[in-house]
């Protein structure tokens, strides 16, 4: 499977690669007993395929793909599963970037693939288990964050942290899924840093110097 | 700002008025009038149109959505028909065969690279 990942990034297809990667990952997690749940950009790169090329120009921003992978171990969602994460990880060639030891590394990469990092993210999910969604690619079933909780998160870090960026994401998020978010979960659980108002604004692809004002 | 919905939604492939109807939310009949004596869109058919490709009429175009999306606030309307900017590419996945959605569920076909 790690030759197929490199023929399609090295064929341009960098999400389908990343996808794969998220299979295999998620594989080798299942083989060893424990979930795993895709999040961070390569989830929202997903979500806002399609947005790439249609409404990129009318964005408040430009919107970046990822270049990683992000998983939160998913089983009971503790520090201990994710270290089983990380063992499992090791077991089947990953080599830790940092050469940090095993039970605490998070950048993970497979010397005999893409050049692709997976993160092992020492948090638990930052979200709804019941709104995450279900993906299967290759026939393999991969759990991945539910939009909502990525608007959110993405919408707080472009507050919190200033970054353009990470407002394009969330604005991008509510254009490709405006129709099918639960939009009700994303109002009642978003920080008071998030007010509805600004939310709408999002939504509404509103400027982004504006959304600094809220 | 609409004519830009438009290149976005369409491209070069035609489009009849209902489908920029639906697309704009508003009537698009004055807009179109407009493109087609700037020689931007041309008609293909009965209630059919499509932009223009000669280098001229698309410089043109360029130059009117830019000045539309310097100079034009956005509107509640303007902001729907984003959205159905984006659901319309979403479902051309859906109809290129590359995604499957059947409720939370999502089926991704990757790319054939042998």
């Amino acid at each position: 499977m790690l030759d197929r990942i490199k023929r399609l990034r090295s064929s341009g297809h960098d999400l389908d690669a990343r996808l794969l990667l998220a299979a295999y990952t998620t594989r080798i997690a299942n083989e060893h007993g424990v979930g795993c749940i895709l999040v961070g950009g390569s989830a929202v790169d997903f979500y806002t395929a399609s947005t790439l090329e249609s409404v990129s120009g009318l964005l408040p921003g430009h919107l970046r793909g990822s270049v990683d992978l992000d998983f939160v171990a998913a089983a009971t969602r503790t520090r201990q599963d994710a270290a089983r994460l990380r063992a499992a990880l090791a077991t089947n060639g990953f080599k830790p970037v940092e050469g940090v030891p095993v039970q605490s590394a998070r950048t993970w990469s497979h010397p005999e693939g893409p050049g692709l990092i997976v993160d092992v993210m020492p948090d638990d999910l930052e979200g709804s288990v019941p709104h995450v969604r279900t993906l299967t690619v290759d026939g393999i079933d991969i759990q991945i964050i539910g939009p909502e909780d990525l608007f959110i998160q993405y919408l707080e870090a472009a507050i919190a942290t200033a970054h353009r960026h990470d407002y394009t994401r969330a604005v991008a998020l509510a254009l490709t899924h405006e129709e099918d978010m639960d939009w009700p979960y994303v109002y009642d659980v978003s920080p008071p840093s998030i007010p509805a108002a600004l939310i709408d604004h999002a939504r509404h692809a509103g400027p982004y110097e504006a959304a600094l004002d809220f | 700002m609409n004519e830009s919905l438009l290149r976005s939604a369409f491209g070069l492939d035609g489009f009849t008025v209902l489908e920029a109807t639906r697309l704009l939310g508003i009537d698009p009949k004055p807009l179109l009038t407009r493109l087609k004596q700037s020689g931007i869109v041309e008609r293909v058919g009965r209630g059919r149109y499509r932009f223009r490709t000669d280098d001229a009429a698309a410089r043109v175009g360029q130059k009117l959505a830019s000045l539309a999306l310097a100079k034009e606030r956005r509107t509640e309307a303007d902001i729907r028909s984003l959205a159905v900017t984006a659901k319309v590419r979403w479902e051309s996945w859906i109809g290129s065969g590359r995604l499957v959605v059947n409720g939370r569920h999502y089926t991704w076909r990757l790319a054939d690279v042998g």
